[in-house]
């Protein structure tokens, strides 16, 4: 039988990799089929160049944020620095409600009951009243309190 | 921000090429290293230098391209974080980056666990934070093959592109560029017997 060409014999093997099969033994392992088959079975790893077109485009993006953060920072605008020094609590995102309100302790339940809210803090005032609360609504916090007699509130 | 001089001390490894007067490899990388941790834009020249090497460490020791990538960003990420910790001190750049990935797949296994706890598959990929010798040399290879790919006659690499990174068929390759499936077989030849050409040169 004459032998079958080297690029046939090469994509068999390539087609029954890339699925995941077992190729057809050949009758006669071919030292040179071998050696090609050892390159493609490295070659299923090869990465996507679009992948790698991506990642690099997103390290310079962050490359450059973090550089004019850190340019920024030094000289000394305010929210350069604030933004460098990480000010904020875990569990807070930028701006926090704070909401004065007679009955905290009953806004604090109306909370809980609508938006499956999660009390985190609490600090009763000497006379039983709440001084001031936290509690988490998703990924976001309200700040509670009863307020003073010098407080103007609802 | 201040810059820190790598310290070039301690033993270089015994795989590495032999040593000669004049710059070597890995003053030059120690160069490039120290010009990233004065000005990050410059990490480029790192990525580029070692993208192969770590994407063909994630791609030997997970299962799939995805999590490949996922691993690959996750390293270059926090090594362009951590970069000004970085301090050469007899460790490579290219070990650094390694231990990070072994370190991310060892993380990706155990999320792998939590979330899959019936899984207990024999073949699981090993997830050792300790990367071997045999390893290193084993990543060297593929990452050089990976490299000249890039160097590949046009449509060569377009046909080895298609064909292993996108799975076609060689029916769909013959049809997108044009040719007859016979003409696609013979590229695919032609490509995978320079690309070993090459390799052997490489290793000669």
């Amino acid at each position: 039988m004459p032998k079958r060409p080297l690029a046939l014999q090469l994509d068999e093997v390539v087609q029954a990799m890339l699925v995941s099969l077992q190729p057809r033994p050949e009758k006669a392992p071919d030292r040179q089929l071998a050696s090609l088959v050892r390159v493609a079975r490295e070659l299923r790893d090869l990465p996507r160049e679009e992948f790698r077109a991506t990642l690099k485009s997103d390290l310079q993006r962050r490359a450059s944020m973090s550089e004019s953060t850190a340019a920024a920072a030094k000289t000394g605008t305010g929210e350069a620095q604030a933004r460098a020094v990480h000010y904020m609590r875990p569990g807070l995102k930028s701006i926090t409600p704070y909401i004065i309100v007679r009955g905290a302790a009953q806004f604090i339940d109306f909370l809980k009951t609508s938006f499956e809210a999660t009390e985190r803090i609490r600090v009763p005032a000497p006379d039983g009243s709440i001084m001031h609360a936290e509690v988490a609504i998703g990924n976001g916090a309200i700040e509670v309190s009863d307020g003073s007699d010098s407080s103007v509130c609802g | 921000m201040a810059t820190r001089r790598p310290v070039r001390k301690g033993s270089r490894p015994k795989s590495g090429p032999p040593q000669k007067a004049g710059p070597t490899r890995q003053d030059a990388e120690g160069v490039l290293v120290e010009a990233a941790q004065s000005d990050p834009e410059k990490f480029d020249a790192l990525y580029e230098l070692h993208f192969e090497r770590v994407y063909a460490f994630a791609a030997g020791r997970v299962r799939d391209r995805a999590t490949a990538e996922d691993v690959t960003s996750e390293v270059f990420h926090k090594a362009l974080a951590n970069l000004p910790s970085y301090e050469w001190r007899g460790v490579p750049f290219a070990a650094w980056l390694l231990r990070i990935a072994a370190n991310a797949i060892v993380d990706y296994a155990k999320r792998a666990a939590r979330e899959f706890p019936a899984s207990d598959d024999p073949q699981e990929p090993p997830n050792d934070p300790v990367v071997q010798a045999s390893e290193v040399r084993a990543i060297e290879h593929r990452a050089q093959l990976f490299r000249l790919v890039k160097q590949l006659p046009a449509i060569q690499k377009q046909v080895v592109l298609e064909r292993f990174v996108e799975q076609r068929s060689i029916k769909e390759i013959a049809r997108r560029l044009g040719k007859t499936e016979g003409a696609v077989k013979q590229l695919q030849l032609r490509a995978v017997q320079n690309l070993r050409e090459q390799m052997e040169g490489s290793h000669a």
